[in-house]
Order: structure tokens, then sequence, then C-alpha cells
């Protein structure tokens, strides 16, 4: 019953055909019926062929964990410095309970897109760029020494360009994840603060050539 | 020659809209100040006088409620007076809303200024202002501030020499 009502409004939709076919007999009007059904189907299949839009390939940065530098009090100035592995250093600062330090990790993703099935050989640059010192009340703070697991980036400075590879890129997305430690310099001259310090980073698509064999 | 221009700048563009991502991270710190304690009133076991031959004991309490004489001891100064017995009190500042700890010694030995002989306070406890069932803990108001007093038990032997007996109480605080 679904399937004759289908047909009876595809049939509607083509109006010169239909008034043709209202002067017939029921059998030539069963078999006009299908031939237009069959002409309507190839007409919609053909009309509802969406264009396949060019996707070109892009590469992303995101944060997985923050740059965490915990709970401490300090009397006058002092730093902490978070390692990459999450070694924790500290001078002229006492330690207290509270948030746990931790390196803060990102993840960068190489995204093909769509316009090739190749194997790829990709090669991405990381900037991390200079943070301004942030105050609040009577508390400073300044990161500065950062630090990354990336094989020969253990120690990089601002605007240092990371260099990340991601040989032999089979899949659509090809990803890196790394972290990022740093030395938080403080000084307080009263109170106390949560601070919080933005970290810009920029990715940027070095190549992304074909692999040769 | 235009047309060819425009094509030309067309996948230009396009590559150098792929090429960067740029993302803002964040670290974060919670800086604390310091914890501060300041003494606002000395813990005194007052004027007493003792029994000859007998021994006993003075308990203040830490929330300040009473003072128990016990044994052959008796006060010599009415209660309010300048020489009557009373809890320590202590004045705290640091960060708003946050817990802390006391610290108390176990057992303070005092020594009479003219006979040199000893005598012992011990079961010294603390009640915050604002928290008083926490025991040795408090927590800072939003403000930063709160205070606790200390209480103890001081024995008086049988045979103690009269005298004026002193001792430092020394406490300490820290965050949780």
């Amino acid at each position: 019953m679904r399937s004759s009502r289908a047909l009876a409004t595809s049939l509607r939709a083509s109006k010169n055909e239909f008034a043709v076919l209202r002067n017939t007999d029921s059998l030539v009007l069963k078999k006009a019926f299908r031939k237009s059904a069959t002409l309507v189907a190839m007409s919609y299949l053909l009309s509802s062929s969406i264009p396949v839009m060019a996707k070109p390939a892009e590469v992303r940065i995101s944060v997985e964990r923050e740059l965490a530098f915990g709970t401490f009090m300090i009397f006058g100035s002092g730093r902490r410095t978070i390692g990459a592995n999450g070694i924790v250093t500290d001078e002229s600062i006492v330690a207290l309970e509270g948030t746990i330090p931790s390196p803060a990790q990102f993840t960068v993703t190489y995204d093909r897109g769509n316009e090739n099935n190749h194997v790829l050989d990709v090669e991405i640059e990381v900037f991390v760029s200079t943070t301004p010192m942030v105050r609040i009340g009577g508390v400073e703070g300044r990161l500065s020494n950062y630090q990354t697991d990336l094989p020969g980036f253990g120690r990089v400075s601002s605007g240092q360009p990371l260099r990340i590879l991601l040989p032999n890129c089979r899949t659509r997305t090809c990803s890196r994840t790394f972290r990022l430690g740093a030395t938080l310099d403080v000084s307080r001259t009263f109170g106390g603060a949560d601070l919080v310090i933005p970290i810009p980073i920029d990715a940027i698509l070095i190549s992304d050539d074909r692999q040769r064999r | 020659m235009c047309v060819i221009a425009g094509l030309a700048a067309g996948p230009a563009q396009a590559q150098e809209q792929r090429e960067t991502n740029t993302l803002s991270g964040r670290a974060s710190a919670s800086v604390v100040q310091p914890l501060r304690v300041a003494a606002v009133e000395d813990l005194s076991f007052g004027t007493v006088m003792l029994q000859r031959g007998q021994g006993g004991e003075i308990i203040i309490s830490e929330t300040g409620s009473e003072t128990t004489y016990t044994g052959a001891l008796h006060p010599i100064c009415r209660s309010g007076s300048s020489c009557a017995a009373h809890r320590a009190r202590f004045a705290v500042s640091g960060q708003n809303n946050r817990d802390y700890g006391i610290g108390l010694p176990l057992r303070l030995p005092v020594t009479g200024h003219t006979t040199g002989t000893h005598l012992s306070i011990d079961r010294l406890s603390a009640a915050s202002a604002a928290s008083p069932s926490l025991g040795v803990a408090g927590r800072t108001d939003d403000a930063g501030h709160d205070s606790f007093s200390v209480g103890g038990s001081l024995q008086v032997p049988a045979g103690s020499k009269a005298d004026q007996y002193r001792g430092d109480l020394t406490v300490t605080v820290f965050y949780y």
C-alpha cells in the first residue's frame, strides 16, 4: 500500500506524463506507471547526486590537559618547575594539598581531507609563544623555560619551532600527542591568587609529501 | 590575462588556509597566602594555694567553659580578675576559607623563677573559634581570619615550692 502511494506521488511530480495517461485503459496505465516510475527514479538519482565538496588537508591542535602548577604557599618570591615528565621542582615555596601538578598535554592532528589516499610523510611545526606576565592582586606570575617530551626538544624557548614528523601516514588523520612543562616564577607582595596564564600555540603544516618508495 | 591571474590566485589562497591552526592553552596555579599566628593572651593557671603535704591539678578547658581544681589546690583570685586562671588565645590570618591544623607540644615544662624547680603542663588542647569541634584544626573565614584557644593541665605535686612558674608555649599552624 505504501509503495503504490509512493508511485502515485512520483507520477504526480511529472505532470505532463500523467495528463497523457489519464485517457488510457488500466493495463496500459499500469505499464506506463512502471515506465514512468523508472524514469522518475532515474531522474531523481541523477538530480540527487550531491556534488562532493573538496576538503583540503588541515592541521589541528587540541588541548588534552592544561598545565597545572598546583597549590602552594609563598612568602616573597619563588618558582615551581613542572617537567614534561611530570617531575616537580620547587624553589622557595611550600607545597600544599590541592590541585595535583601536571604538565600540559596537546595533540597535533593532520587531516588529509578527501584529496588523496596516498601514503604521506607529514611535517608540522609547533610554536609556543611568549606568555604575558600575569598579576592578580599582590601576586605576579610568569612562565618560562618550556620543556617538552618531543625528541630533540627537551628544552625550548618561546617562538622556537618544534618539529613534529608524522611519517608513513596512511589514514585520513594522523596525530602526535606531546607534553609541555614550564617554570612558573611567582612573586607575592600581599594576599593569594588563582593565577591563570594563557599559552598561545600555533601549529603549521610544513609539508605533506607523498611517500617515495 | 586577467582570467589567468584570477585562476592562479585561487589555489594559493586555499593553500594558505589549510596550513595553520592556533590555540590558547592554559597554565594555572593557586598561590596561597602564608598562614600567620599571633599570641593574643597567655595561658595562665592563676594564683593558687596548695595545702601542705598534698598535691593537685588545675585543668583549664580549651573552650574556656570552666577551670577545674582537684586535690589540695584552691584558687586565690576570683574568676575574671587579673590573677585568675584563663586559657591562651591566638589569632590566625591567611588565605580565606582554608583548613589549617594546630600543632601543640605534648608536654610543656615550666620553671620556678626563684627556686628553679620544675612543674609540668600536659594534655594541651586547642579549639578554634569558628569550629571548636574540629579539635586541633580550624578554618579561616571569608576574610582569611580565625582564632583559637589553648587549654591544658598543670600538675602540682605535693611539696611543690611557692614560686612563679613560667614556660614558653610554642604553637604552630599549618595548612592542610
